[in-house]
């Protein structure tokens, strides 16, 4: 095997650790409302034990130790000499997790403090009585690279297997009468297997009867095929792809029992005729798992690793390198930008709009559009890994800081663009460690408060308005804004006699440098953080809010954009500039009628609507296009919500159209600019900027636009 | 008296049946298959070989295949039977 693909192989692992911990998560979390649970036991117990498996073939000790105790552990549970108590189950999560920082260490990312494990396995045998063998047997689930170590006796020694320096590829191979019919021949087939590296193979042939008793057409063997590298399971079925339905193949991961005759496992699915005569069809006699040994037993003649395998495999679906996705991604970006581009020279050539090229161009316009959707939708991923690492950090939180704290999540499917969930590990870790350590009182505080001594962290994501909104509650005290304000004034972060808005004051924990605890404590209010998060959503073209009612919590919402490619904007016109609204944010369009407009003190004009008055905002004004509005009944209102709910209505001059316009970032090419989400290019090739209406509302504040000359008071 | 039994040069999937007829009329008798011409062996051609010297032992009968050629020996290596299995091993201890 060469580098590359040795290294392929490593990537693979970690990708499917990745997902094996997430069955350990789920696993615990379901463990959580049922103790007795013995099929989520053994679901942990597997995932733990794939881990391991897959672990030894790349010699990672630490890691194949550490995870042998647990299974350990685990395994005194299952067998019930052990019963699941709420100590045992938090004890477990910690393995779980450290299991976790284990993988993260292989992979480069991190050290482990050997300390750390050992406090863990000795916590493990006090509480389950699970010392472990001395040795670490070797057997693994993990699927990519099948490795069968034990099967037969020449495969190699237990040493080998214990520093796992040896990876093989095992399978059973049965032929029906049919594949002959159609002209194929075994040996061409097993001789092929032979691009993957050296191959042994060995024909069962108890089944082969006497001579008088043969039907010649008809195949009574089986073969067990070994070849003396990791191979993927696809790989070797693609060998037997064309002879498929007449063909058996059963991969082996596990041991058998050197006693046993060797005799392998054979799928049920499709056996060839005239091969199962039960007293010779002999499943692996290994009794590791009870599960998958009720299973043999089950299907009387057939042994299980074919079923635990079907379980775990996921043929329909591919990994694929990200970088590739995101150049797809660009693409097809630019393909929507010409298609713009074309769009309009057609429009200027004046074409009637029932030609053959108008109708052309709406198709290919709908086919961008599906294509733009389908790609989108390769990088969108469910939250959920982001939730269980933030389940993990309300953990050490709540070690670190002696609180009981209980995390509920909802929403836990809501799809996030894939580049948006990496990015929001860190900012959502510091909230949650924030709302443990800040927001939640202690034990004694909640008591006194009337309320549960554990303290619940609610985590839940929803999809609101075309856009992803998370958000991270409390049920603490809530902010304590005189205490809030008195450290910010100490600071000098404001002046002592600024008037404030209890939400301004609540605005004060992003402000750079501000830390409310008075002792910067390990875990969180090292002073750095909340702005720190606060500008990582921004970049994201998120929005970070937050709310809090004294008493009873604290939330923190985050609204991100779907995605960071492309966005459904309106296009305006004002003052001679081309801007792009996200249709997103716009609630409905009016002309204004002089009698809905009203001017509010000296300086400042709202619009009457059935919902009440709506502050009004010229655009030109934010942007220092002009100096003051023009008369308004020749322009076009736009009613937009924030996401704090409030409306208000954005004055432009005309709207040219509607449609889905590429996003291409200000602050990579160029500086952040308040008020402007990013540019696209328009279909002429000018550039427009897109606007942040939410920052826009932020940025001029209550009072918006100036007051209109007196000539145009009577509007 | 030992029959001898010249192997068709191709013991493939076609071959199979006629070998099994031509094996069977052969039975309760020792024999000897000469191998030296086959040309090129596949699985049913080599169960039928197989399933012969199995018959044979039943029947208390000598069976044996001798001068087996590079190619029927290769194609029992492709297949993981040894050669055996097929009847060469007895051939060579006598």
């Amino acid at each position: 095997m060469n580098q590359t693909s040795s290294e392929d192989f490593r990537e693979t692992f970690f990708q499917e650790c990745d997902e094996l911990l997430e069955t350990l998560n789920d696993g615990f979390s379901a463990l959580g409302t049922d103790f007795d649970d013995i099929e989520t036991l053994h679901a942990i117990f597997r995932a733990v034990h794939s881990i391991k498996g897959g672990a030894s073939a790349f010699g990672l000790d630490n890691l194949v130790a550490f995870a042998h105790r647990f299974e350990t552990g685990l395994d005194a549970v299952r067998s019930g000499e052990v019963s699941v108590t709420d100590d045992l189950l938090v004890l477990f999560q910690r393995c779980g997790d450290h299991l976790s920082d284990q993988v993260a260490a292989a992979r480069g990312d991190g050290a482990i403090e050997a300390a750390q494990s050992d406090a863990l396995c000795e916590t493990l045998t006090e509480m389950t009585g699970a010392t472990g063998p001395e040795a670490v047997e070797e057997v693994t689930d993990f699927q990519p690279a099948t490795l069968d170590f034990s099967l037969f006796g020449d495969i190699g020694s237990e040493d080998e297997v214990e520093t796992g320096h040896l990876e093989a590829t095992c399978f059973t191979f049965q032929a029906s009468a049919d594949l002959f019919k159609t002209g194929n021949e075994p040996a061409t087939l097993l001789k092929a297997l032979e691009r993957y590296g050296p191959v042994s193979v060995s024909a069962i042939l108890d089944e082969v009867p006497l001579l008088s008793g043969l039907h010649p057409e008809v195949p009574h063997m089986t073969w067990i095929v070994t070849i003396d590298a990791a191979v993927d399971e696809a790989d070797v079925r693609e060998v037997f792809e064309f002879v498929d339905d007449c063909a058996t193949l059963t991969f082996i991961d596990r041991q058998v029992d050197p006693g046993d005759s060797g005799r392998p496992a054979a799928s049920g699915e499709d056996e060839p005729e005239n091969a199962d005569e039960p007293e010779t069809q002999k499943g692996p006699t290994s009794a590791e798992d009870p599960s998958e040994d009720a299973e043999v037993a089950s299907s009387g003649k057939i042994a299980a690793p074919p079923a635990a395998h079907s379980r775990n495999r996921t043929p329909s679906t591919i990994r694929v390198d990200l970088d590739r996705v995101d150049k797809l991604i660009n693409l097809v970006g630019e393909l929507v930008i010409k298609e713009a581009m074309l769009s309009q020279s057609i429009t200027e050539l004046g074409l009637p709009s029932q030609s053959d090229v108008a109708s052309s161009l709406a198709s290919l316009k709908q086919l961008a559009s599906e294509i733009q959707e389908g790609v989108m939708a390769i990088r969108a991923q469910p939250i959920k890994p982001v939730f269980q690492r933030m389940a993990r950090t309300v953990r050490d939180a709540s070690l670190a800081t002696g609180k009981r704290v209980n995390l509920v999540t909802h929403g836990e499917y809501t799809e996030v663009d894939k580049t948006v969930l990496e990015r929001l590990v860190d900012p959502l870790t510091h909230m949650i460690r924030n709302a443990v350590d800040h927001g939640l009182e202690d034990a004694e505080g909640r008591k006194s408060a009337g309320k549960a001594e554990e303290g619940t962290v609610t985590l839940s994501a929803a999809h609101r308005s075309g856009r992803v909104v998370i958000e991270i509650s409390d049920d603490g005290a809530g902010i304590n804004r005189p205490n809030v304000r008195k450290i910010a004034e100490d600071k000098g972060l404001i002046s002592p006699n600024a008037e404030m808005t209890p939400s301004e004051i609540d605005s004060l924990l992003f402000l750079p440098g501000f830390s409310s605890k008075e002792e910067v404590s390990e875990l969180s209010g090292r002073g750095v953080g909340l702005d720190v998060a606060r500008n990582e959503i921004l970049s994201l073209g998120g929005r970070l809010t937050i709310q809090s009612n004294p008493g009873f919590g604290t939330t923190f919402s985050i609204s991100l954009p779907l995605t960071l490619a492309v966005l459904e904007g309106m296009v305006i016109d004002v003052a001679g500039e081309t801007m792009v609204v996200p249709i997103t944010a716009v609630h409905e369009t009016q002309q204004p009628k002089a009698s809905s407009v009203h001017a509010i003190g000296t300086n400042a004009q709202v619009l009457a609507t059935r919902d009440g008055l709506l502050p009004i905002i010229d655009l030109g004004n934010v942007f220092g296009l002009r100096s003051a509005p023009d008369p308004l009944d020749n322009h076009i209102l736009l009613i937009v919500e924030t996401e704090a709910r409030r409306r208000c209505a954005l004055l432009v001059d005309a709207i040219r159209d509607q449609r889905q316009v590429v996003i291409k970032s200000l602050e990579t090419n160029y500086q952040h600019i308040d008020g402007i989400a990013a540019a696209t290019i328009l279909g002429d090739g000018r550039i427009a900027l897109i606007i942040d209406p939410e920052s826009i509302v932020a940025r001029v504040g209550p009072s918006v636009v100036p007051a209109p000359e007196p000539a145009a008071a009577s509007v | 008296m030992t029959q001898s039994y010249i192997l068709p040069d191709r013991l493939d999937t076609t071959a199979a049946p006629g070998l099994a007829e031509a094996l069977r009329a052969r039975m309760n008798a020792p024999i000897m298959l000469d191998g030296a011409g086959v040309e090129s062996a596949g699985t049913l051609g080599l169960q039928v070989l197989i399933a012969a010297a199995r018959q044979w032992e039943k029947d208390c009968c000598d069976y044996a295949i001798v001068n087996a050629s590079d190619a029927l020996l290769a194609s029992c290596h492709t297949l993981g039977i040894t050669p055996a299995d097929i009847g060469y091993a007895t051939a060579e201890a006598k």
